[in-house]
């Protein structure tokens, strides 16, 4: 509790709760533009960090995040075209209540969603991740190899659309981690003899290039293509009363419960956790209630908005506890992190206790303000919608190539993001997902020294994985996590051709 | 979408070949379990056993892939790609100012604007803002090259 005040009176500093502000706010405005993700907009604002001391940068990033998962509701609500994936289920009866007049009230139960949501994730993160880092300090590299092979296995398994797809992002990242210097011995691999190439490709440009550059070939083409008509906004902005969310409460809360446990699993994004809830809300309703589900009704829109928040909380867990990210968003977190010289996982909360503690006062604050500039800000936001895409893309480039080349002054490192930008186009359009590449080559070298470090322990005998009871119990999650998909799959195709 | 699973299937499963030959050529034990080939080899196992099963993966595609249709228009979308190549390729010489103005400019006549003012005003104000942001408020390095 004490590290948690000392943590409070850290954001209370000028300068750290002017940035959270101003992260929140640039949040709302890139999550309120279509097309640009929660993803894409951390990515982009990495390096305007780089000149900052750890906790502000990471806080900053931090109010990034949170504020672009609530800024696509805007969006959602307003035109019925999510501002990110994640708001796709709220535009179901966020846009209805905007077609009844009530866009105010959507967006008001939607901030406040958003809030209560990510509250009850850093909740959650505050009590359940120094537990978790106590256990994990006892990992050695049999578990550490687990746990990779783990969230490998399983982002590539859930990151969305096609299993197989998905793993051939995540076996590819894999290959590509492993050019550069072995981990064990240093002998150079995939180098071709380019100095370059030893330190093997630095995940932050591939992710730039995958999530940013891919987004702006995507919006020059479609505005070559003939583009979208901006919609005419007919709203009028009269607020929820207090009356009216009384009864939401009940639905708020479980919705943030469901977006914690899902934000925790490594990749199974806000997308995931906002439908879930949103299925699950709709059994707690009344038989009247359930017809009018889907077409304007608030429960549908804070179940959505409150889980898609609650994941914030929940994907921090495993990334400050383990190390492990649990989505892209988080993977750009923990390289802000250890841009700054900071190695999250469960060394942390007893090495940098007031850093995490200042970290988790700072998403406190960080849902808070969401709410408040949520609310009062509205009419000004459904302006952001109006932003010319024709700017938009020259200026998510230029940004994009700024971010690659901060990183280490490095040119290489924009050719990286180049390439990496170039072929994220081509997966968006043939349904690769991109998750699984930046992951791949954050989990791939883990996985591998620690697997190899396992066995230098072991003294070369694999029996050690089936020795040590956390690590067989990653190992045999992950293959499940493998093979489970596909078998679905196919007792679902075998169901429809019988029913056929 | 089948046609082009099958051609990415091909590709990758060319890839993971070459990659397993070049990996087959690293080291194979330091000793005490697997060398430096061990994971590549596996990694490029992996991706060709994948990339076969994509090769014979039938998939209905819903609409259309592309945005862009007739000639005109993949002409200027892949224009803007070689902008954006270029752009890249001589950041370094150019210097970051300059060459973002110009790429802003040549992207936003891509993609159709056509009122002067617009463009001028828009491509020096959006790389201006960004370098002075970025070098004089944020400390954060930019590329500087003969022109800036």
């Amino acid at each position: 509790m004490d590290l948690l005040l000392q943590g409070l009176g850290n954001v209370f500093q000028p300068e750290v709760i002017l940035l959270l502000i101003g992260g929140v706010i640039i949040g709302i405005i890139i999550g309120a533009l279509p097309g640009l993700t929660a993803t894409m907009g951390v990515a982009l604002f990495l390096p305007v960090t780089f000149g900052m001391d750890a906790v502000t940068g990471v806080l900053l990033l931090i109010g990034v995040y949170f504020g672009s998962i609530y800024g696509g509701s805007i969006a959602a609500i307003l035109l019925n075209t999510p501002g990110t994936p994640a708001s796709a289920a709220t535009a179901l009866d966020g846009h209805a209540m905007t077609k009844q007049g009530k866009a105010g009230k959507a967006l008001g139960y939607a901030a406040i969603a958003s809030g209560v949501g990510g509250l009850i994730s850093v909740l959650m993160l505050i009590l359940i991740a120094p537990q978790l880092a106590g256990v994990a300090l006892n990992f050695s590299a049999p578990e550490m190899f687990g746990l990779a092979l783990f969230g490998l296995s399983i982002i590539s398994s859930v990151s969305g659309g096609s299993v197989l797809k998905g793993l051939i992002a995540g076996v590819f990242g894999i290959l590509i981690s492993t050019i550069g210097m072995d981990p064990m011995t240093s002998y150079p691999r995939f180098t071709y003899d380019q100095l370059s190439l030893l330190n093997g490709f630095s995940f932050i440009p591939v992710m730039i290039g995958l999530f940013a550059v891919s987004e702006a070939l995507v919006i020059m083409e479609g505005e070559i293509g003939g583009g979208d008509k901006i919609k005419k906004i007919i709203a009028n902005y009269v607020l929820p009363k207090w009356n009216e969310l009384k009864r939401l409460w009940f639905s708020m809360i479980r919705s943030g419960f469901i977006g914690t446990i899902i934000g925790i699993i490594p990749g199974a994004g806000a997308d995931i956790a906002a439908f879930v809830s949103y299925n699950e809300g709709k059994r707690f309703l009344k038989k009247e209630e359930k017809e009018t589900y889907g077409k304007g009704n608030p429960k549908g829109i804070v179940s959505a908005e409150a889980a898609n928040n609650g994941v914030t909380g929940g994907a921090m867990i495993p990334l400050l506890t383990l190390g492990i990210p649990g989505d892209a968003v988080a993977a750009i977190l923990l390289g802000a992190l250890v841009v700054q010289g900071i190695q999250p996982g469960p060394q942390l909360f007893a090495t940098s206790g007031e850093l995490v503690y200042t970290l988790f006062a700072g998403m406190i604050i960080a849902n808070i303000l969401m709410v408040i500039f949520g609310i009062s800000g509205i009419r000004l936001f459904v302006k952001i919608l109006l932003v010319p895409k024709k700017m938009l893309a020259p200026l998510i480039l230029i940004l994009s190539t700024i971010g690659a080349y901060a990183i280490s002054n490095n040119i290489f490192d924009v050719f990286t993001m180049l390439v990496a930008g170039i072929i994220g186009y081509f997966m968006k359009k043939y349904g690769f997902p991109a998750s699984p590449i930046v992951l791949a080559l954050i989990l791939g070298p883990m996985a591998e020294s620690e697997f190899r470090r396992s066995l230098v322990m072991s003294e070369g005998s694999y029996s050690i994985f089936l020795e040590r009871p956390i690590a067989l119990g990653f190992i045999i999650i992950a293959v499940l996590s493998l093979i489970l998909p596909l078998v679905w799959g196919k007792l679902k195709k075998n169901k429809k051709v019988n029913a056929a | 979408m089948t046609m082009a699973n099958r051609v990415i299937g091909f590709g990758l499963l060319i890839l993971s070949v070459y990659a397993w030959l070049i990996a087959n050529a690293f080291p194979s034990s330091n000793g005490l379990g697997p060398g430096p080939d061990y994971f590549p080899k596996i990694a490029a196992s992996a991706l060709g056993v994948l990339s076969i099963l994509l090769i014979g993966r039938k998939e209905k595609q819903d609409g259309a892939v592309y945005a862009v249709s007739g000639k005109p228009a993949v002409l200027l979308f892949v224009t803007g790609i070689i902008v954006m190549m270029v752009y890249v390729l001589f950041v370094q010489w150019l210097g970051f100012t300059v060459s973002s103005a110009l790429v802003t400019l040549a992207w936003m006549i891509l993609m159709g604007i056509r009122k002067w003012t617009t463009l001028i005003v828009a491509s020096v104000l959006i790389s201006a803002g960004i370098s002075y942001v970025f070098e004089f408020l944020l400390s954060v390095p930019i590329p500087h090259g003969i022109l800036y």
